[in-house]
Formats: C-alpha cells, sequence, structure tokens
C-alpha cells in the first residue's frame, strides 16, 4: 500500500521557508565557525602553509614528516593518559556525587553543595592553573605542608616523570566534575517517582536502587558525558601551557600542545593542521568505539 | 535680513570645506608597545600616560594624529605577527621576534630613510637584521643586558669576599656555600614553561662563555659542537654536585627566592638590583657573568621597533619612520628609561644613567656582550632543547645525546627551510 505524499500546499511552502529562515542564522555561523575549518584544515593537511602566501600543495609530506615525528608516539601516550585518568574519574565522581546529593540532601544544605561543588567551572582556567602551580610546589605548598603535616616526604609534583600528567589531570578533574554533577544531577531528579517508590516498596536499598534503576536510566547521559569528557581530554591545551609548559622533558606535552607550537610557534600551518587531522581521526575513531560499546550494553 | 543670512550661510559653508580639507591633511599613525610599567609605586606614570604624552609633541610638530596601543606581554609575539598581516595592523610596532618578519617581508626596509648621522646614532644597528634588499628592518631598543647578582651576605656567611667565577671554581665554592649557610648558591629557572624564557638567561649566556657561536657559516643553528657540549656538561655538573636539585625542573621564581635572601647567586635582568633586590633589602652586588674557557659572556635581549611594510600603500610610511626616530630619539628614551622602565642607554644621543656602576661594568665587557640571533623555528627549537635538558636532569639523557637529538629533531621535523 503506497502511503501518500504530504501536499506542498502554498502554505506548507511558506511554514518551511519561515522555519528555514529562522535556523539560518545558527546554521550560517555553525556553517562558518565549525564545519568549514574541518574541511580547511585536511586541505590545508596537504599544503605548506604560513599565513602569508598561498597555500602550496604538498600532497602527503606533512603526514609522511608526521609519521616520522620521534616524539609523535610519546604525546600520543601521554594525551591517552591524560583521557584515561580524567574521563572515568570525573564521570564517577559527578555521578557519586549527585546520587549523594539528590538522596541525602534534598534541602538548602544540598543546594549550597551543589554550588560548592561547580565553583571550579567558573573560575578562570588560567588562574586556577597559577593557584594549583603553587599548592603544588615542592617546597612550602600547600599539599606537601599537609603531606610534611601527616609525616609524609615532601613530592615534586610538577617535577617528576611518573607524578606529572597524574597532577595535571588532578586539576582538571577538580575544574570539571562540577559541571557534569549538575547534569547527573536533573537526570537524576528525572527519575519518576514511582519507579523509585515501587523499589522502595519491593525493599531495595539505597544502593540496589541506585544500581538497577537509577543507572540505567542515567546511560543516556552518561554516554552524553563520557563523550563530552573524551572531546575535551583529547583537545587539552590550556592546563599544560600554563601549569608545566609539556615538561619535566615531555612527560605532559599533549597532542594539543604540539598543534599550537607547530602553528603559532612555527608558522607552519600546513604540518599542524595534518597533526589535527589525525588527532580527529583518532577521536572519531574512540567515539566510534564507544558508541559500539553502549549500543552492545543496550541490547541494540 | 534674507541676504545678510544668505551671506554668512555661504561663508560657514565655506569655513567647515576649508576645516575638512585641513582635516583631511592631517595624517594618523597606530603605534603598538607592550607594557613596561612594572611599578606598583602610586606615583608611577602608566604607559599609555607616558606614552600619549610623548606623542603630543609629535602630532603637534607633524600636524598628524597618533594612536599608541599599550599591548599585554601574553602572547605578545604572536599579536604582532598576526596584525602585521592584517590590512589594518599597526604602522610602527615594538618586536621581540624578527625572524618570521624578515623571512615574511612585512617590514618596511629602513635605510632610504635614514641619513648616516641617524643610523650611527644607534649603537646595536649593525646587529639589526635585513631584508633582502640588504636594508635594515629594525631599531634595536631593548639592551637588556643579563646580569650576575651575588648576595653578598651569603657570600661573606661562607667565608668569601667575592664569588670565584670560573666554572670549576664557582661549582667548588657553591659546595662550600651550601654547606656553611645552609642556603641555595645558585638558582636557575630551568621550570620555566616556555624555552626562550629559560634558555636566555640559564643556557646562552654559559654557551657564550664555553666560545659558542649560534649560527654557523651558512646562517643555520648550530649547537652540537664542542661549545655546546661544555655547556651542558656544566649544567650536568651543577646538578650532579647539588648546586641544583631535581626541583630545579619546575623552578620558576629564582628572583623572587634571590629577593627572599634564599639564593647566593643569580642571572637576571639589568635591572632587577634597583627594582626588585634593593627594595626587598636584599644586599646585593653586580658580577657580569661566570667565566668558561672563552671567558665572560653575557647575553642581551633584542627588542626592537619597527615600521610596518604596509605603511607604503597607507602613503605614511615617510611620517612612521619619523615616529620611529622619534620614540628611540635620547630625549624620548632619557624619560622612558627614567620614568617607566630603566635600561642603559642605546642610543649615542641618550645620557641618562641611573646606575653609574652598571653601566661601567657593562661597558668594560662591551665585547662579551652577544646577542641571541633569529633564526627558524627558533620557539621549537628552545622548547625542544629546554626539554632535553631537563630530561637530563632526570637521568633520562646524556648531554651528549641532548645535543643530538635536539639537533636531530630540529633538522627533521623543525626547520623547513
Amino acid at each position: 500500500m503506497q502511503t501518500a505524499k504530504p501536499r506542498w500546499t502554498r502554505r506548507r511552502r511558506n511554514q518551511a521557508l519561515i522555519g528555514a529562515a529562522y535556523i539560518a542564522p545558527s546554521f550560517i555561523l555553525m556553517f562558518i565557525f565549525n564545519v568549514a575549518p574541518i574541511f580547511l584544515s585536511i586541505y590545508f593537511s596537504f599544503t605548506k602553509y604560513d599565513m602569508t602566501a598561498a597555500p602550496q600543495w604538498v600532497g602527503f609530506d606533512n603526514y609522511i614528516k608526521l609519521g616520522a615525528n620521534k616524539y609523535l608516539g610519546m604525546v600520543l601516550e601521554n594525551t591517552v593518559q591524560y583521557v584515561l585518568i580524567t574521563v572515568p574519574i570525573q564521570t564517577i565522581l559527578a555521578l557519586l556525587i549527585a546520587a549523594f546529593i539528590a538522596e541525602n540532601m534534598k534541602n538548602r544544605y544540598g543546594s549550597f553543595m551543589r554550588s560548592v561543588i561547580f565553583i571550579p567551572v567558573i573560575a578562570s582556567l588560567i588562574a586556577s592553573a597559577a593557584v594549583w602551580n603553587v599548592m603544588y610546589q615542592p617546597k612550602g605548598g600547600l599539599i606537601n605542608q599537609c603531606m610534611n603535616f601527616l609525616g609524609f616526604e615532601s613530592v615534586n609534583f610538577l617535577g617528576k616523570k611518573a607524578t606529572a600528567m597524574p597532577s595535571v589531570a588532578a586539576v582538571a578533574i577538580w575544574k570539571s566534575t562540577g559541571y557534569y554533577m549538575v547534569i547527573y544531577y536533573a537526570g537524576i531528579m528525572n527519575v519518576p517517582g514511582e519507579v523509585r517508590e515501587a523499589a522502595i516498596v519491593d525493599g531495595a536499598s539505597p544502593i540496589q536502587r541506585f544500581w538497577y534503576i537509577t543507572l540505567p536510566i542515567l546511560r543516556p547521559i552518561t554516554y552524553m558525558i563520557v563523550t563530552l569528557g573524551i572531546i575535551g581530554s583529547f583537545q587539552v591545551f590550556d592546563l599544560v601551557y600554563k601549569m608545566t609548559g609539556g615538561g619535566p622533558g615531555r612527560a605532559t606535552l599533549t597532542v594539543a600542545y604540539m598543534i599550537y607550537s607547530y602553528a603559532f610557534q612555527d608558522k607552519r600551518m600546513g604540518y599542524a593542521c595534518a597533526l589535527a587531522v589525525g588527532l580527529l581521526v583518532v577521536i572519531l575513531l574512540i567515539h566510534q568505539l564507544q558508541t559500539l560499546f553502549f549500543k552492545e550494553r543496550d541490547g541494540q | 535680513m534674507k541676504r545678510i543670512l544668505a551671506v554668512l550661510l555661504v561663508m560657514a559653508l565655506l569655513m567647515s570645506c576649508v576645516s575638512l580639507a585641513v582635516a583631511e591633511e592631517k595624517k594618523s599613525l597606530t603605534v603598538w608597545i607592550p607594557q613596561y610599567q612594572f611599578s606598583k609605586a602610586e606615583d608611577a606614570i602608566s604607559d599609555q600616560d607616558f606614552w600619549d604624552g610623548v606623542f603630543d609633541k609629535f602630532e603637534e610638530e607633524n600636524n598628524c594624529e597618533v594612536k599608541v596601543e599599550i599591548v599585554g606581554w601574553g602572547v605578545y609575539g604572536d599579536t604582532f605577527f598576526t596584525s602585521l598581516l592584517n590590512e589594518d595592523g599597526p604602522d610602527v610596532v615594538y618586536v621581540t621576534d624578527n625572524y618570521d618578519l624578515v623571512k615574511r617581508d612585512l617590514l618596511l626596509g629602513l635605510d632610504p630613510y635614514l641619513t648616516d648621522e641617524q643610523k650611527d646614532n644607534y649603537i646595536l644597528w649593525s646587529t639589526a637584521p635585513e631584508n633582502a634588499a640588504g636594508e635594515k628592518v629594525i631599531v634595536p631598543m631593548d639592551d637588556g643586558v643579563a646580569i650576575g647578582y651575588v648576595n653578598t651576605d651569603i657570600l661573606a656567611e661562607a667565608g668569601y669576599d667575592e664569588l670565584p667565577l670560573e666554572w670549576d671554581a664557582f661549582i667548588e665554592a657553591g659546595k662550600i656555600i651550601q654547606e656553611k649557610t645552609g642556603k641555595r648558591a645558585f638558582l636557575q629557572n630551568w621550570g620555566a614553561t616556555s624555552g626562550t624564557s629559560a634558555l636566555m638567561l640559564a643556557f646562552w649566556p654559559y654557551y657564550f662563555q664555553a666560545g659558542g657561536k649560534m649560527l654557523d657559516e651558512n646562517g643555520q643553528i648550530s649547537i652540537n659542537n664542542e661549545a655546546g657540549l661544555k655547556t651542558v656538561e656544566f649544567l650536568k655538573k651543577l646538578f650532579d654536585e647539588g648546586i641544583f636539585d631535581e626541583d630545579i625542573v619546575t623552578e620558576s621564581e629564582s628572583v623572587d627566592k634571590f629577593a627572599n635572601g634564599e639564593v647566593a647567586y643569580i642571572v637576571a635582568d639589568l635591572n632587577k638590583g634597583n627594582t626588585t633586590f634593593t627594595p626587598a633589602g636584599v644586599n646585593w652586588q653586580y658580577v657580569f657573568s661566570l667565566k668558561g674557557d672563552a671567558g665572560f659572556g653575557a647575553r642581551t635581549a633584542t627588542d626592537s621597533f619597527a615600521v610596518n611594510k604596509k605603511t607604503l600603500e597607507r602613503g605614511n610610511d615617510e611620517l612612521a619612520v619619523k615616529a620611529l626616530v622619534y620614540i628611540t630619539s635620547g630625549e624620548v628614551m632619557d624619560a622612558f628609561h627614567s620614568q617607566i622602565f630603566y635600561l642603559p642607554p642605546y642610543t649615542k644621543d641618550a645620557s641618562f644613567v641611573k646606575d653609574e656602576a652598571l653601566y661601567a661594568l657593562t661597558s668594560a665587557h662591551s665585547d662579551a656582550i652577544y646577542v641571541v640571533e633569529e633564526f627558524e623555528a627558533k620557539k621549537s627549537f628552545e622548547d625542544t632543547l629546554l626539554a632535553n635538558i631537563q630530561d637530563m636532569f632526570q637521568g633520562n639523557l646524556t648531554p651528549q645525546e641532548v645535543l643530538d637529538e635536539t639537533m636531530e629533531y630540529y633538522n627533521t621535523q623543525l626547520k623547513e627551510e
């Protein structure tokens, strides 16, 4: 049986035109600032381009040179290490805090707690990095003073290869947990009351309710938070720029920092774009894997 | 009555046309200068007020309008580079890194505009880079030599009248100073987040003291040589002998620590003594530099003023060069050095000398002051060298590997020409 196509009456056409006019400004801006730069970057990655003269086509030269870059593997490893530290911790912390506040602090104290945990999100990142730099100081830094008070020896958090990246990642976690916590909190508050009440009547403990009801319902939110977290973490630049400059040695050098150096310090846009395209491909692959993982868990 | 009114209206119309014509003749200039006023004193004049005041006279004499923009130091290099690419970039600009500007021919050649007398007035004129036509494109402005400071109290406590300056003797004295006083003998900012910031005080001076030259006969950076190896080995020895400790890779506050009386010797910009250490109550004295195999060696900055080449299209090139000469004249720079930021005179017609002892010291060692030269991908080269030296401090590289890896990475990944 054939279904009748909707007729394009004059009225419908006008409505469509008006709708298009409404979204056009946002669409144009998004195209200029989000979509076009991606295609331009892909084009520049096949050129030698220094921002002054017209780009010169060099084929795959930038990619071949990138393949021979001896520090690229190390930098990718650092970036993945950063992602693996930040994304799970900030996601789990945000979920636990949101669940705790939603369950036990449905009063003004809960509201106060949410505000306190959200403060780092609105704090300037560069100022935060500067403050944490002081707190991490090996001599006289607040964290080491506390450690000394508890009988531990001082640690040069940002000066040791083993601790530098986790220390930078800790600041990122501190900075972003509040943001994800608010999203989770809104999700938890939307869990239907009757489902929770039914579970209580059935004798489910708070942990069981969280595990079997809240968590599955929050799966779409978790998917979004993990996606945002991975994309944001792969692009980490500002914290590293301010806190370590990629050091000690290259212990905290990340892909985004490397892109910045090539693009703006050396004015080698083509080479930097090749690296940026590589990063885009890595992020897309991981995103694809993550989507598959969530679909599988959902039984789709 | 109507006739009178008509005559008055015609006169007013004519007068407005005349004034419009006069206004059209008035040229305008935009000048970019970074912040140099760091004094927190209440009576300290701001950069903006200072330069606006300075240009009042110039505007009057040249019937022009000058707009001065004070730009912050954060990413100043990137800011002025991109501004010079734009159509509406500044006419006269203070530049820090000039390699890319010269290579891309963004600066006006100054030779045709300046008389021999004017060129001769600039002490560092011969060091200025040239464009493809062989014309100088900048006027060196910041003659900021990095110099040594000694805390005389710490030195006396350790039993020294003078700090031994030869490298090995300095290390031995450093060990004694640390042992007898419990204070640091020497600090350098090996934890600076930018290679350029770290190396200009913590590497290049020693490289020059070891007899190193930055560029080879082809104008390419080359440090993998005897002087380079001696320099990196000296740094390693400072670490191995305990003058530097493992925290050196995050050290970025050596000036503050010297001002707190925690350090016996540091290398810092030459105005730090009067602006920071004396107000902090530290008893200190100048030392020109340590002494390597090739003798003394200190580096000087190459910050400068230049004119945007686009002034040729704008038709205000002559006025822009005139402004450049005016800014760097002895009269203006004497005022700048006395009211904003102290530096020794760098033009022969300047006379303001705040610190005679310092001036005598730098004049006596003028042959041991070296300019840190510009070359392709310099910042990334310096980042690479900094990272490799930090890796050496962490026990991952030998001094020779530091040089090998730095040059190999530079030649295969950073250099394009």
